[in-house]
């Protein structure tokens, strides 16, 4: 017992060291992109092409906090108290997500030292703003929430109406995300009714995904284990929220591609994510990362297997990754005045990135740790 | 185990007094900063020598360019590149010339990197800032740091700028640039009437603001050989801007938008 304690901990120390090595790493990166330094000009951003990684990470970890909070929310609305010892480290993923997607917005500003502005004159009519007021509320619920299933505190009806708060701010923070792109009526693929709802169906693919995957490496290092009964559940669920977003995928595609039904700017696109640029992207987002890991899921012989669950919500959440950066590139692939851009992420992009991620994970680490999440004894 | 979560409480409560205390001496230094940057907007602008010119409120400025006459020569860029302090081979140049394919005006498979003009089966369309009556720019700047002044012209605070480029993204003529780096001009041909942009700001066409508020035309105007631009007030009937936009068969681009452009092109 005692060699098998020491490996753990020596495990758990050179997993810290080498996160906060990233995370200097990805420190340093960034002082060559601020205001003081070169400028914003060291990513791979033009004009042409004004958001790219940052704020693919953004929109993907304001998705990751979303199924979370689903999970959390279910336990106490709908009695599904199978998922309840997962409740905790639900609260705590959403949580870091949302930290992590503010941090995102910060590090994509030409000017960050001015982000006090926000504060001090909001105007109310960029939807930007909302989405600055919705990210921190939503830190402050999951806040309280990851306090209350910390503690055990609150009797059933204040549990029952922090679920149903936090569900409903959930449910707002990606609508208004998707509004940052859904409201710009000069982009005519983003400009689309759609936007939303399939912005909170990969939002809760993805999160639902990662909170399986993150659980199972909380079970591997804590040396404890979930139920796997809910990893069956939880796969289940994951498939219906994989087929809604696939559905609408295909709403939009056909709209794109039925002989005479899509706009010019809708043909064009397609064109190049299908036989274009793209193409190695959108089509591996789709098959690779999306109908494979959703036949996995469903396939009655294997889909009670916890590998292959495993498997699927990796996956699928890479190719929710993937998918943010095509929602980019739908509309700024193309530029106002009808130039096809391009735009590939520099070294000291991705750097800066890797440093945030790793942000993300001693967050989780310390978080598992100090809260003691694990699974319960049986 | 009682003493292990006694000891957890008291770390948790240690931990947020120091946050705290970071909050709070995060808030009175960013005080500071504001009181600088609000000076510094009331007063005079951010480099040497430059002083905002006179405002007035009774004028409507509008452009209007006549497309049978324009040859495409880029006088116009040059021009305004020189007067706006705009960085040299930067791809900031506030005006982009398109060149469009003979009988059509859509845009798929413009140039504005030609390297030869006038061909005979190209037309030519320069684009810059559409100065909008209902401008996309202004409705998503998330902290105000651009507005329209009342003579029409759609200004940025630099000092104000946080640089998220929302502005760039939201344009539907990609009139907007970005300082990706810090702006440099050759010494000696700064001209002292126009601030120079910082790093990590947008900017963008602003009519020459330091020519038409103290009564001179646009720079652009003033270069074009063939005589194409015009600019004026729309306020009064009587200006050749007005009697232009009503005689001649005058469209803007992308009408559609619902952005209003006051940038008129003649057919």
């Amino acid at each position: 017992m005692e060699p098998k304690k020491a490996k753990a901990t020596l495990v758990l120390y050179g997993w810290i060291t080498a996160l906060i090595l990233l995370i200097g790493l990805g420190v340093y990166a960034y002082s060559f992109q601020t205001p003081l330094a070169q400028g914003l000009i060291t990513t791979g951003l033009r004009d042409g092409f004004p958001w790219g990684f940052y704020i693919q990470n953004f929109m993907f970890f304001v998705g990751l906090a979303a199924g979370g909070l689903v999970v959390y929310a279910s336990v106490y609305i709908f009695d599904a108290l199978e998922f309840k010892p997962l409740s905790k480290l639900a609260v705590l993923q959403a949580l870091t997500c949302t930290l992590l997607a503010a941090l995102f917005v910060l590090i994509d500003l030409g000017r960050p030292e001015r982000v006090f502005w926000f504060l001090l004159s909001p105007n109310f009519s960029s939807i930007f703003v909302f989405d600055f007021i919705i990210l921190n509320t939503y830190l402050a619920i999951c806040a309280i929430a990851l306090w209350l299933s910390h503690t055990g505190k609150g009797s059933p009806r204040l549990l029952l109406g922090m679920a149903i708060v936090s569900l409903t701010a959930a449910i707002s923070m990606h609508s208004i995300t998707a509004w940052v792109l859904g409201f710009v009526r000069g982009e005519e693929l983003w400009n689309t009714a759609l936007m939303a709802p399939l912005f909170v169906s990969s939002a809760v693919v993805s999160g639902l995904a990662l909170l399986i995957v993150v659980s199972l490496l909380v079970s591997k290092f804590t040396g404890t284990r979930f139920k796997d009964e809910i990893y069956v559940k939880m796969g289940k669920l994951l498939a219906v929220v994989v087929l809604v977003d696939l559905f609408f995928l295909l709403a939009e595609t056909m709209t794109a591609l039925w002989p005479g039904a899509g706009k010019p700017s809708y043909v064009e696109m397609y064109g190049l994510l299908l036989t274009g640029k793209y193409a190695p992207l959108f089509l591996s987002q789709v098959f690779l990362f999306g109908l494979l890991p959703f036949a996995l899921l469903v396939i009655p012989k294997i889909r009670k297997s916890i590998p292959v669950i495993a498997l699927a919500s990796v996956l699928l959440v890479i190719g929710v990754f993937i998918k943010r950066f095509i929602l980019l590139a739908k509309g700024l692939g193309i530029s106002a005045m009808g130039e096809v851009t391009s735009y590939i992420p520099t070294f000291q992009e991705v750097l800066v990135g890797l440093g945030l991620w790793a942000v993300g994970a001693l967050i989780m680490t310390v978080g598992v740790k100090l809260l003691n999440i694990r699974a319960p004894e049986v | 185990m009682k003493d292990e979560s006694m000891n957890r409480r008291d770390f948790l409560i240690k931990t947020g007094m120091v946050a705290g205390a970071f909050t709070l001496g995060g808030c009175i230094g960013g005080m500071r900063v504001l009181a600088s940057v609000e000076s510094n907007r009331l007063g005079q602008g951010s480099t040497v020598g430059y002083a905002p010119p006179p405002l007035k409120t009774d004028v409507r400025f509008a452009m209007a360019l006549n497309t049978k006459v324009c040859v495409g020569c880029r006088r116009c860029v040059y021009a305004c590149v020189r007067t706006n302090n705009i960085p040299r081979s930067s791809n900031m140049e506030w005006i982009r010339v398109q060149s469009l394919k003979r009988g059509t005006i859509s845009l798929k498979n413009t140039d504005s990197l030609y390297t030869k003009a006038p061909l005979p089966d190209r037309w030519y369309l320069p684009v810059a800032c559409m100065q909008c009556e209902s401008p996309p720019c202004v409705k998503v700047c998330p902290v105000k740091a651009t507005w329209k002044d009342p003579d029409g012209i759609t200004v940025i605070d630099y000092n104000k700028c946080i640089g998220c480029r929302y502005c760039v993204v939201a344009c539907p003529y990609g009139a907007r640039r970005f300082n990706w780096k810090k702006p440099e001009v050759p010494e000696g041909e700064l001209n002292l009437e126009v601030p120079m942009r910082p790093v990590g700001v947008a900017e963008k066409c602003t009519f020459c603001i330091h020519r038409v508020r103290r009564g001179r035309p646009p720079a652009c105007v003033e270069a074009c050989p063939t005589a194409a631009r015009f600019f004026g007030d729309m306020n009064d009937p009587e200006s050749a801007i007005s009697k232009l936009i009503i005689t001649r068969r005058a469209f803007r681009l992308k009408e559609e938008q619902g952005a209003d452009p006051r940038f008129y092109y003649l057919g």
